[in-house]
C-alpha cells in the first residue's frame, strides 16, 4: 500500500526573507576563514542550500543562524586544508579551526549586524551621516560632505541617535544563539 | 550563551553611541575575562575595521546571489513518495520534527473530512474593546473603516488605541478592556507606548492613560509584553495567583483561569515577580529564565528555559514536547473551535512532540495523531472523540 506524504512545506518566502537579511553576514563570515570574497560567496550559497534541503525543523531564526554559521565554519575547514596562518615570522597568526576563532567571527558578524540593521533603518540623509560619522568624520566635515549646515548635522544626528536607540532595543531577535 | 549576545549588544552600543555607567562595567567584566576578548573588541571598535566592513558588505549583491540560489533549490519537486508498510512509525517520527504536515490519501475518511472541513475552524476571530463606561466596539479588520466612533471619542481598529474628545476623561485612570475571543489575537499599544500581543481567550484590562507612580494592568490569559522603559513609573502585570513587575523589557505571562500554574517568561530586561499567599512572596527573573507559580501546591519553581518554546505562538506555532493529550487539545481548543471527549483516562494521557502552525487545519492534525495508530478519533460536526485503540 503506498501513501504520498507531503513532507513540510517549506516556505520559500520566509526562505527568501532569511536569505535578504542574513547572506551578507555569512558571506562576511566565511571571508575571515577564506580571505576571497568570491569564495566565500559561494561557500555561503552553499550553507544556505544545506540549510533549505536539511530534514529538520528549526523552530526560530536563531536555530536557522545557528546551523548556517556552523555548516559554514565545517565547509571552510573540510575544503582549505591550511588551518594555521602564519605571519612573516613564522607565528600562528590565527587557528582556524579553534573554537575561539569560531565564536569572535561569529560576535564580529552579528554585532555589526546590529550596527548596520539599526542603521539600515534610518531616513537616508540620516544615514548617510551616521556612516560618516563612523568612519570618524567630525559634524564639520560632514556638513560639508553633504552640503548641509552644521546644526542641521547637529539636529539629524541626535534624532538618529534616539532612533538606534530604540532600534537596538528590539535587537534580540537578530541575535543568534551560541553554544 | 546569554553573555555573548549581551556582549554583541553593548559593543555595537559603544560604536553607535557610548555606553553608560553600568554598561561600561558589563563591558569591563567581559574585557578581563581574557586577552582575546580585549583583542577582539579592539578590532570591533576600530574605524579602519569598521570601515573595510562597510566596503566588502555594499559590495555584495544579495539579489544576484539569491537567483542562483532559487534555481537550485526550485530543481525538484518538493514531494517525497514513499512506499509505506508501517504507517506509525514512519510518521510519529514525521510528527515529532515536521512543521507543517497533511495526509493525502484519507480514503476512508474523505467523506467525513469533506463535510467536515467547513465546521471546525482555525481562528480569525476578533477581538472586542470594552469601555469604561460599558461601550463595546467590535475591532474586526474586515471592517472597511480603520477607525470607529463613539459617543466619547474614536478608537483606531488596528492598535484599540482611543483618542477622547473630552481631554479631561483621558487624564482620569478609567480603564478600558480587551476581550480576546477563542481562535483570536490582538496587538495592543498601551498610552505609554507599550505594546502588548495578545493571545487567543484572554483579556486585559488596562488604563486609558497611566497616572500616578505606577502603570498597573490586569491580565486573564496569555500576552506578550514589550513595556516602554520608565524607571520612575513601574509596570506591574496583574494576573490571579502573580504580579510580574518592571521598569522596561520583554516577557511572556501566562496565566488562563483553567491551567493549573501561570508562567512568566523573561525575555529581556529585570522583573520582580510576586506570587504566592497575599503576593508576598518575591522573586527576581533574569533573562531567560521562567517563574511558575502551581496554586494548589503553593510553589513557586525558577527556571532557565527555552524562551523561543514558550513564544512560539507569537510566531503563529504551537509547539509541544512530550506533552499529553488533554493538554494539547486544551492548548488547541483556544484556537479552534471543538468539543472534545475522551474515551476514558488512558486517552487522556498519551503523549506528543511536535511543531504544529496555527493556520494549519485541524483535520491535518488529527489525520496524523489517528496514523500513529495509538488511539481512534471519530469526528461529527464539532465535536472529536478520542477513542482507545482495542487490541
Amino acid at each position: 500500500m503506498r501513501t504520498i506524504l507531503k513532507i513540510g512545506k517549506k516556505n520559500k518566502q520566509d526562505f527568501k526573507f532569511l536569505f535578504n537579511d542574513f547572506f551578507p553576514l555569512l558571506v562576511l563570515f566565511v571571508d575571515r576563514y577564506l580571505n576571497d570574497e568570491d569564495k566565500s560567496a559561494d561557500v555561503a550559497q552553499e550553507s544556505f542550500i544545506r540549510l533549505w534541503k536539511s530534514s529538520n525543523t528549526f523552530d526560530s531564526n536563531d536555530k536557522r543562524k545557528s546551523f548556517l554559521y556552523t555548516t559554514a565554519r565545517n565547509i571552510c575547514l573540510n575544503e582549505f586544508r591550511h588551518d594555521v596562518v602564519v605571519d612573516e615570522h613564522n607565528t600562528v597568526v590565527k587557528c582556524l579551526d579553534s573554537d575561539i576563532f569560531f565564536r569572535d567571527n561569529i560576535i564580529e558578524e552579528e554585532t555589526y549586524s546590529l550596527v548596520y540593521s539599526a542603521i539600515d533603518k534610518l531616513a537616508p540623509q540620516s544615514k548617510k551621516i551616521i556612516l560618516l560619522s563612523l568612519r570618524g568624520y567630525g559634524n564639520i566635515e560632514i556638513a560639508e560632505e553633504l552640503n548641509i549646515s552644521v546644526n542641521t548635522v547637529r539636529t539629524l544626528k541626535q534624532n538618529a541617535y534616539k532612533k538606534l536607540k530604540s532600534f537596538l532595543h528590539d535587537y534580540f531577535y537578530l541575535i543568534t544563539v551560541f553554544f | 550563551m546569554q553573555e555573548n549576545k549581551n556582549i554583541c549588544k553593548l559593543i555595537s552600543r559603544e560604536i553607535l553611541f557610548g555606553l553608560d555607567d553600568s554598561e561600561k562595567n558589563e563591558l569591563q567584566i567581559w574585557l578581563n575575562e581574557s586577552d582575546e576578548n580585549v583583542v577582539l573588541y579592539e578590532k570591533l571598535i576600530s574605524e579602519s575595521n569598521i570601515q573595510a566592513y562597510h566596503h566588502k558588505r555594499s559590495r555584495i549583491n544579495v539579489k544576484a546571489n539569491w537567483k542562483v540560489i532559487e534555481k537550485r533549490i526550485s530543481s525538484k519537486r518538493r514531494l517525497y513518495v514513499t512506499s509505506l508498510v508501517n504507517c506509525a512509525a514512519v510518521v510519529l517520527i514525521i510528527f515529532s520534527f515536521v512543521s507543517v504536515f497533511y495526509l493525502l490519501n484519507k480514503r476512508i475518511d474523505n467523506k467525513h473530512n469533506v463535510l467536515a472541513h467547513q465546521v471546525i475552524k482555525p481562528g480569525s476571530a476578533s477581538a472586542q474593546l470594552i469601555l469604561a463606561d460599558g461601550d463595546k466596539i467590535d475591532l474586526s479588520n474586515n471592517a472597511s473603516n480603520k477607525q470607529v466612533e463613539f459617543a466619547g471619542g474614536v478608537v483606531d481598529r488596528d492598535s484599540a488605541v482611543v483618542k477622547y474628545l473630552n481631554k479631561e476623561t483621558s487624564e482620569v485612570e478609567r480603564y478600558n478592556t480587551i476581550v480576546v475571543p477563542k481562535g483570536g489575537e490582538y496587538n495592543l499599544q498601551l498610552s505609554d507606548g507599550t505594546t502588548v500581543f495578545i493571545n487567543s481567550k484572554t483579556s486585559l484590562k488596562f488604563p486609558i492613560a497611566f497616572v500616578g507612580n505606577k502603570r498597573v494592568v490586569y491580565l486573564e490569559g496569555e500576552a506578550y509584553f514589550k513595556v516602554a522603559k520608565n524607571k520612575k513609573l513601574p509596570f506591574i502585570v496583574k494576573s490571579k495567583h502573580m504580579d510580574v513587575q518592571v521598569t522596561g523589557t520583554e516577557f511572556n505571562v501566562k496565566a488562563y483561569n483553567d491551567d493549573k500554574q501561570v508562567e512568566t517568561t523573561l525575555i529581556e530586561g529585570g522583573v520582580n515577580i510576586l506570587s504566592g499567599v497575599d503576593k508576598k512572596e518575591k522573586v527576581i527573573l533574569k533573562p531567560s529564565q521562567q517563574a511558575r507559580y502551581n496554586s494548589i501546591g503553593d510553589r513557586l519553581v525558577v527556571e532557565k528555559v527555552d524562551v523561543d518554546f514558550y513564544t512560539a505562538w507569537r510566531k503563529g506555532q504551537f509547539v509541544f514536547k512530550e506533552d499529553r493529550l488533554e493538554d494539547i487539545m486544551k492548548v488547541l481548543g483556544r484556537w479552534y473551535d471543538f468539543n472534545v471527549f475522551y474515551q476514558n483516562k488512558s486517552t487522556r494521557e498519551i503523549k506528543f512532540s511536535g511543531n504544529i502552525d496555527r493556520y494549519e487545519s485541524i483535520y491535518s492534525i488529527i489525520d496524523v495523531i489517528k496514523c500513529t495508530q495509538k488511539l481512534d478519533v471519530e469526528i461529527k460536526g464539532k465535536t472529536i472523540v478520542f477513542i482507545e485503540k482495542s487490541r
